[in-house]
């Protein structure tokens, strides 16, 4: 499994590469191009296809970029508040002894907004009294 | 018990095949199923079909029972049951070996990749699917349950929105709380 997540790895650098290659090509295109500007003739949709050349490497260069980023936060959970919404963060929350909870609130604003909610905290005070609070 | 296939399809096209009493341990599902709108393949456009194979052996695990979750919840007796007269003890302990065979298996069952909780939590979430969101948001609820603050924003990759001053006075407040609750 890790391997082939290295050999995954390896292609997409060797990918980069390429394209980081051919940006090189691109902009020696362009500057080839200038001087045609200089020359006179048709040179408008030369250097026009040069700079959308340029621009479609750039492109790919971002998407490399994204595709690494992706990758990156894929290993890295999102805030379950703004995936699932506060309606299933209460369940999660509900689930915890009263002191989780408390120390929930202190992790952003979301999320004080949720655990310090009343019916959250009616049914941990009920719990209280029940004596099953220290399960 | 009817064998009847049911069909799902993925968000991404793939169909996939289920039991019809499989299929029922999902509310949503049964809803369809009995609403008589069965129309050959059930479209289930907010499940990939990386989540949904998942899904479906869990509904195989627990289609037709009912109130086994209940059971594991109580630590797996029956309170109900003891006070019935004709409380049968050989029952109870079949009972327990099943119920013990089950918390194996879904111990099992939920040991994947962070990602994964994710996505099954919205399908079993989206496909009424009680015991599995029971499973999932519990996951999820071990991954906050004693940790502080920092580990929480951690564990879950959360910038915290406070402004210095805020944070400041949170960190002062967990302090306070640690020293108060230190007895525990």
């Amino acid at each position: 499994m890790a391997k082939t997540v290295q050999v995954e790895k390896q292609k997409k650098k060797q990918q980069q590469q390429r394209v980081e290659d051919t940006g090189e090509v691109g902009e020696e295109l362009m500057s080839g191009d200038y001087k045609a500007v200089g020359e006179g003739g048709r040179v408008v949709p030369t250097w026009d296809k040069g700079k959308k050349r340029k621009r479609f490497v750039e492109e790919e260069e971002d998407k490399v970029k994204e595709e690494e980023e992706e990758e990156e936060s894929s290993e890295l959970l999102q805030d379950p508040l703004v995936v699932f919404g506060s309606d299933i963060m209460l369940m999660i929350l509900s689930r915890l002894d009263a002191r989780s909870v408390a120390l929930s609130l202190l992790v952003s604003n979301g999320w004080q907004g949720v655990a310090s909610s009343d019916r959250l905290w009616s049914s941990k005070m009920q719990f209280d009294t029940k004596g099953f609070a220290t399960s | 018990m009817s064998s009847t296939k049911i069909f799902l399809k993925s968000s991404d096209d793939k169909t996939f095949e289920i039991d019809e009493t499989a299929a029922r341990a999902s509310e949503t599902l049964k809803n369809i199923i009995d609403g008589g709108c069965l129309d050959g393949v059930i479209p289930l456009p907010n499940v990939s079909s990386n989540i949904l194979p998942k899904v479906i052996e869990y509904c195989k695990k627990h289609g037709g029972d009912n109130g086994s979750s209940k059971k594991i919840a109580n630590g797996g007796v029956d309170k109900d049951k003891e006070i019935l007269p004709d409380y049968d003890e050989e029952e109870d302990k079949r009972e327990k070996v099943r119920v013990d065979e089950l918390k194996k298996w879904e111990e099992e069952y939920m040991d994947f990749d962070q990602q994964v909780l994710y996505d099954l939590m919205l399908a079993a979430n989206y496909l009424h699917i009680k015991g599995l969101l029971d499973l999932t948001v519990e996951k999820a609820a071990s991954m906050i349950r004693g940790r502080t603050p920092d580990q929480i924003r951690e564990n879950f990759n959360i910038n915290s929105d406070f402004t210095p001053e805020e944070e400041e006075e949170m960190i002062l407040i967990e302090d306070e709380w640690d020293d108060e609750w230190a007895f525990d």
